[in-house]
């Protein structure tokens, strides 16, 4: 498997590369910029997008997807399509997506938004705004914030110690970690 | 914070990142060494792992998508290592010098260091969280992006290095120094910072939440 990690000045987000050893068809996660650094990465590579996974549609996390379809024939992999100025196909909790050589599960993580998804590519979590290193996504209000909290102790803390997560914002985590040290997952509801 | 941004915009991994595999001994839950079918506890000779992570730096090649957690290292110079893309978890390093180092998406959570020097180099999306540090010098680093939650850090020096977007939370301090250092967008949440010396360091850049901060300098 071949990993890269992108850092995306518009909304000091991170943005998500896995594609095949060999090269071909790769799956990108939360393009927040389409910009010379992604494109390296992908053509250096002999990488195509040919999956585009947006884990909630909030600005640092899609805006470079526009670019992007100009280049690549993608396809986008939403919770919620209609708020997307671009045709999009659902993907809904538990699900299954065969996209090249990886197989992407579905993870219904609603609370920072009503859209917010996680996708499990092997031990790989890519978590977008829902679980940060020691944090949580932000909230509108306190039901929201109990909604992100009931989310992540049904979907997430139930994987392995060891999965590896990779969030939209900051450094990546484990499960692990996260379940032992951060401070935001013991409150009450 | 213009060079750690262009630092991060061109964060690039080698292929492929370790994947974690189980130790084969039955009820072992620990990851087996990469070469190994077990985990450290279970191998009887490590030698393999440790002649190629000490030769490393001086035939010039990086260690990339190891599995190697639970090693443990004493007194040795690694001076000038570059790895990327490894899980070091759980690894103990005692006196080891890592001077000039490059540390790019390594995972070293659970790893105890004692007396190590890091002074002058370059990390990227690291994970030190949940690991003790004690009399180790960070000095003139580039930290960026690592994750330090839950870690517990003695007596540790991490002067004039830049530790942008580092996350501190939940981490005990004890007579740490962080002078000189840019903190823009760290962030300290509920972490104990007893002691520590913040001065000349852009401290208004930084989150800082319910933090103890008894007997520290800013």
């Amino acid at each position: 498997m071949k990993f890269f990690s992108l850092f995306s000045p518009v909304g000091l987000s991170n943005a998500y590369l896995v594609g095949p050893d060999a090269g071909g068809d790769a799956v990108l996660i939360d393009p927040g910029a389409f910009d010379a650094p992604l494109l390296q990465a992908v053509e250096g590579n002999g990488l195509t997008v040919r999956s585009i996974l947006v884990t909630h549609a909030h600005n640092a996390h899609i805006a470079g997807i526009r670019a992007l379809l100009k280049v690549y024939d993608a396809r986008i992999y939403s919770n919620q399509p209609s708020v997307l100025d671009f045709p999009a196909r659902h993907v809904a909790d538990d699900q299954e997506l065969a996209l090249g050589e990886f197989t992407v599960r579905v993870r219904e993580t609603p609370g920072h938004s009503i859209d917010s998804v996680c996708f499990l590519i092997g031990g790989m979590l890519f978590t977008g705004d829902t679980l940060s290193a020691g944090g949580i996504g932000r909230t509108r209000d306190g039901y929201a914030r109990g909604v992100l909290l009931a989310s992540i102790r049904r979907k997430l803390l139930v994987l392995d110690d060891g999965t590896l997560v990779f969030p939209g914002h900051g450094p990546p985590s484990t499960i692990g970690i996260e379940r032992r040290f951060n401070p935001y997952l013991g409150e009450r509801l | 914070m213009a060079a750690a941004i262009a630092n991060l915009r061109a964060s690039r991994y080698p292929p492929p990142m370790f994947v974690p595999v189980p130790c084969s001994v039955d009820g072992c839950v620990a990851p087996a060494l990469s070469g190994s079918a077990a985990c450290v506890a279970h191998t009887r000779d490590c030698g393999a792992w440790r002649e190629r992570l000490t030769s490393s730096p001086a035939r010039g090649q990086p260690v990339r998508d190891l599995g190697l957690s639970g090693i443990s290292l004493s007194d040795a110079d690694l001076s000038g290592l570059e790895v990327s893309g490894c899980d070091l978890s759980r690894a103990s390093f005692t006196r080891v010098r890592f001077v000039g180092s490059s540390l790019l998406l390594v995972f070293l959570d659970d790893a105890s260091f004692d007396g190590c020097d890091f002074s002058g180099s370059s990390f990227q999306n690291s994970v030190f969280a949940g690991s003790r540090l004690s009399d180790c010098l960070f000095t003139d680093c580039e930290i960026i992006q690592c994750n330090f939650v839950g870690s517990r850090c003695a007596r540790v020096r991490f002067d004039h290095s830049d530790l942008y977007g580092c996350r501190f939370t939940g981490s005990r301090f004890d007579g740490v120094s962080i002078r000189d250092c840019n903190l823009t967008r760290a962030q300290f949440d509920r972490a104990h910072l007893t002691g520590a010396d913040f001065r000349a360091s852009n401290t208004n850049q930084a989150l800082f939440i319910e933090v103890d901060s008894r007997g520290g300098e800013r």
